[in-house]
């Protein structure tokens, strides 16, 4: 498992989630190398069609601007982020 | 029309000429016509996909163009529809400066201004508009909004204290004004309509817009219009129709955009008011059209539309690019736009008509910020919030549950 790319290695990062010293055995999804999202907020335009598309990756703040919930979310959330880029009318999300 | 029914020989060709592997040449390659695309891969689509494209650039969003690409220091690469890695992932023949000339219906070709000829199994028809010219500036040098080159021209000519004639008071005309103003030039813009832009966003919030752009010191001169002009020195002289003059350093006119569609001259297609399809954004056997070109039967209103926002380009491309597998359903779409003028984002769910009846609602927690509802007896057809993107959510829910009915039907 160490030679894990950063998405899992950093996830298990005891520092940073000290909880996951307690539970060693890492969940199955974080098995598979995750997806790397990002997104460039100043295009935004307000719209909600990511947070329709990908609920559980992509929030919208009082400025209805988009909130990256999941910045590595599991491989199964993969068709949602696609559809949440592709009803992006700004070109804001960006998929690694 | 409805689906037709295939004779065996054409039933034969069918299953490569539709479905996933077929040929799909996309005419336009912007929003609307890359929207198509990129949902044509994403829904498996593995035959060849062209996009054919006027422009040099790959496909890139309009909207920046009048705002932060101006305002915000945004280069050019910012503008991209698709990072370089991401259009290569979509394995798309990209035709750039290319320009369609003539479109061929029996023979499935589309001929460009270079005497090249693309086959195609399935055509979308997505080639947006081009702005409209005023007859009296004929002759005098001016500025227009639709291109990243008309972008860099007006990047160029606002300075602080240059002078900035506008010629329409639209939302791209104001929206231009409030970029020169930000960037220190003298605005005024010279508008025919006494009240601009109130038979699109009602009169109260058009003339709420309009007071934004007077707070910060645009001259806003509503009722006259340009007769004519000449050079004169280093500048242009405005000849107004109530007989003032107005001299400007650049003139930027923005008095709206025609549909593109002279390549599709000789079509045979109906071509009056953009490219007319049905209801499934059809506009022939295996011709598809999508975005500002496209003029189609919705029938949730029952009425014929042709709408000029960004996310329509988006939708309609995605709709046609399931019609193009052959998941046929109306599309019923609500209309939604936004614009940004200063610190004020508008933004429209619905359509907005004269004589619907405006309830405020109240927003106690955000000062400024505001949502009017726009009703038909019980009915809401159309909200609009100025500044509050948020609180528009649950209104453009229940605008879209409205046709629910209407999607369903294939
Ligand atoms: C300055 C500006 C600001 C805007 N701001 C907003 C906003 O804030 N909110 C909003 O909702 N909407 C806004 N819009 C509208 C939005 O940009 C359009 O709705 C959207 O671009 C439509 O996309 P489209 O692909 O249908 O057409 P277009 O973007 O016009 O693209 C059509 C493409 O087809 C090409 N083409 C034309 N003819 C041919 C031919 N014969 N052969 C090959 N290629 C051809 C053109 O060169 C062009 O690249 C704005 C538009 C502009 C210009
Ligand atoms: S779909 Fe795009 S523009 Fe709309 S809220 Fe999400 S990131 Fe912003």
């Amino acid at each position: 498992m160490g030679d894990q790319p950063d998405g899992a290695g950093r996830v298990r990062d005891p520092a940073a989630t000290p909880e996951l010293t307690v539970v060693p055995a890492p969940p199955a999804a974080r098995d598979v190398e995750n997806m790397k999202v990002s997104i460039d907020k100043d295009k935004c335009i307000a719209s909600g069609g990511c947070v329709f598309a990908a609920p559980e990756v992509f929030d919208q703040d009082d400025d209805g601007i988009v909130v990256l919930l999941d910045g590595n979310p599991p491989e199964n959330q993969r068709p949602r982020v696609t559809e949440a880029i592709d009803a992006c009318p700004a070109a804001v999300i960006g998929l690694g | 029309m409805p689906a037709r029914q295939p004779s065996s020989a054409w039933a034969e060709d069918v299953r490569v000429s539709h479905g996933k592997g077929a040929r799909v040449l996309v005419v336009g390659a912007s929003a609307a016509g890359f929207s198509a695309a990129a949902a044509l891969r994403r829904r498996g689509h593995h035959g060849p996909i062209t996009l054919l494209g006027a422009e040099r650039h790959p496909p890139y969003d309009r909207p920046p163009l009048s705002k932060q690409y101006q305002t915000h220091g945004w280069d050019a690469e910012r503008l991209g529809l698709a990072t370089r890695e991401r259009l290569a992932g979509l394995d798309l023949e990209l035709r750039l400066g290319v320009r369609a000339a003539a479109l061929d219906l029996s023979e499935r070709v589309v001929e460009d201004d270079d005497g090249g000829r693309h086959r195609y199994d399935q055509l979308v028809i997505a080639t947006g508009l081009v702005p409209r010219r005023l007859a009296a500036l004929a002759g005098v040098p001016t500025l227009e909004l639709r291109t990243l080159e008309d972008a860099d021209r007006l990047k160029a000519a606002l300075r602080p204290g240059s002078r900035l004639a506008v010629v329409g008071a639209g939302f791209v005309g104001l929206e231009g004004a409030a970029t020169a103003r930000r960037l220190g030039a003298d605005v005024t813009v010279v508008e025919p309509v006494a009240h601009p832009l109130a038979d699109r966003i009602g009169s109260r919030a058009a003339t709420r817009l309009c007071r934004l752009h007077e707070a910060n010191g645009v001259d806003l001169r509503c009722g006259s219009s340009v007769a004519g002009g000449r050079v004169d020195g280093d500048g242009t002289v405005l000849e107004l129709s109530d007989g003032t003059e107005l001299l400007a350093d650049a003139v930027l006119v923005a008095v709206g955009a025609s549909p593109s569609t002279g390549w599709l001259r000789d079509s045979g297609l109906d071509i009056i008011d953009g490219v007319r399809c049905d209801e499934y954004s059809r506009v022939a056997e295996s011709v598809w059209a999508a975005g500002d070109v496209a003029r189609w039967r919705h029938i949730g209103y029952g009425e014929w539309l042709r709408v000029e926002h960004r996310t329509n380009a988006t939708e309609q491309g995605q709709q046609v690019a399931a019609g193009i597998h052959g998941e046929l359903t109306p599309y019923v779409p609500v209309p939604f736009f936004w614009t940004d003028h200063y610190d004020v984002r508008v933004q429209l769910a619905g359509r907005y008509r004269d004589g619907l009846t405006e309830t405020d609602v109240e927003l106690p927690d955000r000062p400024g910020a505001s949502v009017t509802l726009f009703h038909a007896g019980d009915e809401l057809r159309a909200a609009l919030a100025w500044n509050a993107p948020k609180e528009l959510h649950r209104y453009r829910r229940e605008l879209l549950a409205r046709f629910a009915m209407e999607r369903s039907v294939a």
